[in-house]
């Protein structure tokens, strides 16, 4: 087992663009570092107020197990509060699809457009109270 | 961690093993060790090298990693979690005939998946993104998990 290739280390940062939070991850999504979304995306999105993203472009492998994760990310937001996904690769679209995670949060292929989304759903969600 | 690879051929079935002229790249190899994250991680990357070494390309390489690594991290989530003690996980691949076949097993106990809505079934997934996946478990035996490719350096374009 020596000629395994170095990988990108996995890496998860926080941003704000204005009031949408932005977890940008780095490397691969397995058991392994799983922990480490966990610790970060657990409390950024239960202080999401504008909506969380979660750009997934440069995470060069997703499991299953952090799919899972992903959606008890969403299930920690805010309720007006919604979460999207963006994602160019299909080593990450495809198991988003095939795991129906689609359909819980919208997926996009640029942070712009995934930012427009959640914090046109969190003015929808602030009008109808 | 005690590991124990075997990417050479046996010498006793020597004659069984498939090469072609213009690879070096053996055709099959075997791999047991601990079940735990770190090894399924190693022979995650270990599995990609080797499929892409085989000539596999575009999105099948992906599909046979995903299908794979869902298989290891079932063994290390599940087989042993009501043992004192964590066991070890089993992966031999194959590329004969035309046909990638990867067995993952360990000898714990079978948990069959929970209708828990938010856990993602992973040998779903598996087997969403192999032509065939096959589970047998038997009570003592540990359970063995069998996903197949066919034609695995044909395909183009698969998504």
């Amino acid at each position: 087992m020596s000629e395994v290739p170095a990988e990108v280390p996995f890496d998860i940062a926080s941003a704000d663009h204005d009031s949408t939070t932005v977890l940008t991850v780095r490397g691969e999504l397995d058991l392994d570092t799983i922990p480490e979304l966990s610790a970060t995306a657990f409390p950024a999105a239960e202080t999401a107020e504008g909506g969380l993203v979660v750009d997934l472009t440069d995470v060069s492998f997703l499991s299953s197990s952090a799919i899972t994760v992903l959606v008890r990310v969403c299930d920690r937001l805010p309720d007006t509060s919604r979460m999207a996904l963006v994602a160019v690769d299909g080593v990450v679209v495809r198991p988003v699809r095939l795991s129906g995670i689609d359909r819980v949060m919208a997926t996009f292929t640029t942070v712009s457009d995934a930012v427009a989304h959640v914090r046109s759903a969190a003015h929808d969600g602030e009008s109808r109270q | 961690m005690t590991a124990r690879a075997d990417n050479d051929p046996p010498k006793s079935v020597g004659a069984s093993i498939v090469t072609e002229s213009h690879s070096s790249t053996p055709h099959r190899w075997s791999h047991t060790a601990q079940a735990e994250s770190t090894v399924a991680t190693t022979i995650r990357r270990r599995l990609r090298s080797w499929v892409l070494e085989l000539g596999v390309n575009g999105a099948l390489v992906d599909d046979i990693v995903l299908g794979v690594y869902e298989a290891l991290a079932n063994v290390v989530e599940h087989a042993y979690s009501s043992s004192p003690e964590t066991g070890t996980m089993s992966i031999t691949v194959t590329y004969e005939h035309e046909t990638l076949t990867v067995t993952v097993s360990d000898t714990g106990t079978w948990r069959p998946p929970t209708s828990t809505t938010t856990r993602s079934h992973g040998l779903q997934l598996a087997a969403a993104v192999a032509d065939d996946l096959s589970v047998d478990h038997r009570p003592g035996f540990g359970t063995v998990v069998t996903a197949v490719w066919s034609k695995p350096l044909a395909a183009a374009g698969r998504i």
